[in-house]
């Protein structure tokens, strides 16, 4: 039987990521992707947790070009029996920064731009001490040997790289029943839809993969402390 | 060829690593203003509501002035590179900031870039927003600008087909960061080499500006109580902040009215991260208090003298120019072409 953890995150910095952008605004919804929660948590090309992935498809300081690489570095997830759930937001409140580039010149004359990359703009970012909460759901224990965690206290997370703390709560005591139930999380679709019958939820929009929340389900499903979250959900890209 | 003697040399990589290697080097330094800098967007002062401590009896929030991460690092990566372009090692026409990369020397490597076509480097310095101990009133001051005329008075003479005795209206106010607020930050440096750490540790030693720069009253001093080398990431500036907060209210040093007295920040910085630090499950050493002193002095003796400089910088240069060399290669024309076109079509 699987183990689920529940893993609490508090801000201590802003945060920030492009949900959406309206002109030179940037928009952060306070839903934080699955797929970023497994590289800040460290679960991707990891040998603590027997993920690493091909030499070629690994993180490097030096990336030659901008393309995500979700499904080799998820992949090994699956095969390990790891799955993170996206979070949401337990308590959070936004705050507005401005950002701009600096210029080194003691001589500034604005000029036309060449590059189509905004040279300023407005971020809606969530403030620190805002709380987030998402299970991650194992076939074995993320405890080390000498009963610590293997998951890092202190993570970071969106495009500022802001730290955020970690905390976690082991539940081993799951029943698996099959019904139809209501997710009171947000969910990946890609990697519920395959296994369980969806028939009514709301859409995150939110790249690469948008989410949905309030979701009616049916299928299996685990039940812990009155939390029921679907069952056999695995990272998914193509049908 | 080793420059330190008071760190164990397994703390460093002999080369720039491709791949991120779990070596940590944390930089615990105290912001101090010592005149009025400007931290804003929007013509406001940067600000956060946040608890005030973390004892029970503190955790009221309240209001704190913030010094946003980039506004940390820009400053201190600049001062790096006027540094590389005095010794030679670098051209203003080579490299400029955010403008051209040259990819290939310190900054760009340790401080990382992103071209859109020719890829990114991430950053192996990591900054956090750092958090006023005190709170924001008592920490920022309304100014009122204007700008007289040559007589030096704000009632015009009839220059410039003015009308003689009108008052101008080139007046303004603005709010500034009163001087002695302090800020502790941790600056994060991953996967260092030796001469890379030098770099970063001299680049923040050396930075004294921070702050809107047409102002010319950001002056703040980094007063550094220790490096902590650890396996993996430690405490927030915000934790740190309020844990200083803590020692202070408890030892009743915080009085609204006057400034803190430095003695007593640092004092209580330096108990509040070690505290800290036994409270983390990671594997750290920390150099902090004496052991410290030992430790900056000898970076100072390599910095602060120029064959010593030189030879720290040359030493960044050269790993800069053989990771360069072996890990971002340049795509030759004929595949550049070949991209621009593919990516046309696609």
């Amino acid at each position: 039987m699987a183990i689920i953890y529940r893993c609490q995150l508090e801000l201590h910095d802003s945060m920030y990521y492009a949900t959406r952008e309206i002109g030179r605004l940037y928009e952060t919804e306070p839903v934080i992707h699955n797929y970023a929660l497994c590289y800040a948590l460290g679960l991707v090309d990891s040998e603590i947790y027997s993920t690493t992935v091909p030499e070629e498809h690994s993180y490097r300081y030096f990336c030659p070009e901008q393309v995500p690489k979700y499904e080799e570095h998820l992949t090994p997830l699956n095969q390990q029996g790891i799955y993170v759930t996206p979070a949401r937001s337990l308590s959070h409140s936004s705050t507005l920064n401005t950002w701009k580039y600096a210029n080194n010149n003691y001589h500034v004359e604005m000029e036309k731009t060449q590059k189509n990359i905004p040279s300023f703009g407005r971020a809606k970012e969530i403030a620190p001490e805002s709380q987030f909460e998402f299970f991650i759901i194992s076939s074995s224990s993320l405890k080390r040997q000498d009963g610590k965690w293997k998951l890092p206290k202190w993570i970071r997370l969106g495009k500022w790289m802001s730290k955020a703390e970690v905390s976690v709560q082991e539940f081993t005591d799951i029943k698996l029943k099959t019904g139809e139930f209501t997710v009171a999380y947000p969910l990946n679709p890609l990697d519920v839809m395959f296994t369980n019958q969806v028939i009514s939820y709301d859409v995150v929009n939110m790249p690469p993969v948008s989410l949905i929340q309030n979701v009616q389900i049916r299928g299996e499903y685990y039940q812990f402390d009155d939390i029921k979250i679907p069952a056999r959900m695995e990272y998914r890209f193509s049908g | 060829m080793s420059f330190l003697k008071t760190v164990d040399s397994k703390f460093f990589h002999t080369e720039i690593p491709y791949k991120p290697m779990g070596k940590y080097a944390h930089f615990l330094t105290v912001r101090i203003t010592e005149s009025y800098p400007l931290f804003q967007t929007d013509g406001e002062l940067n600000k956060a509501r946040v608890r005030a401590g973390i004892k029970a009896e503190n955790q009221a929030p309240i209001s704190r002035l913030t010094m946003f991460k980039r506004k940390q690092s820009t400053p201190e990566r600049l001062v790096g590179r006027e540094l590389l372009r005095n010794y030679g090692l670098m051209t203003a026409e080579d490299c400029e900031y955010n403008v051209k990369f040259a990819m290939d020397n310190p900054d760009c490597i340790i401080y990382g870039f992103a071209i859109g076509d020719s890829g990114s480097e991430k950053s192996k310095v990591v900054v956090d927003t750092a958090f006023s101990i005190t709170a924001f009133d008592e920490s920022h001051e309304t100014f009122t600008l204007n700008a007289p005329f040559e007589n030096g008075t704000m009632a015009s003479k009839g220059e410039a087909g003015s009308k003689p005795g009108e008052v101008t209206s080139r007046i303004n106010q603005q709010d500034h960061i009163k001087p002695q607020v302090f800020f502790p930050s941790i600056v994060t440096l991953k996967d260092p080499t030796e001469a890379g750490f030098l770099y970063v540790l001299n680049n923040i030693l050396r930075t004294r500006h921070y702050g809107a720069q047409t102002t010319r009253t950001g002056r703040v001093r980094n007063q550094l109580i220790g490096v902590v080398f650890a396996d993996g990431e430690i405490i927030s500036n915000l934790l740190w902040t309020q844990a200083i907060y803590d020692k202070l209210q408890a030892d009743n040093k915080i009085n609204s009215r006057d400034p803190l007295n430095e003695d007593d920040v640092i004092a209580a910085a330096t108990s509040a991260i070690e505290t800290l630090m036994s409270e983390e499950f990671i594997v750290h050493t920390d150099f902090i208090g004496t052991q410290f002193t030992a430790l900056l002095n000898e970076v100072k003796t390599f910095t602060g003298g120029e064959a010593g400089i030189k030879e720290v910088l040359q030493k960044a240069d050269a790993e800069a120019k053989a990771y360069a060399k072996k890990h971002i290669k340049q795509k030759p024309e004929a595949d550049k072409a070949k991209v621009g076109k593919a990516g046309k079509a696609g």
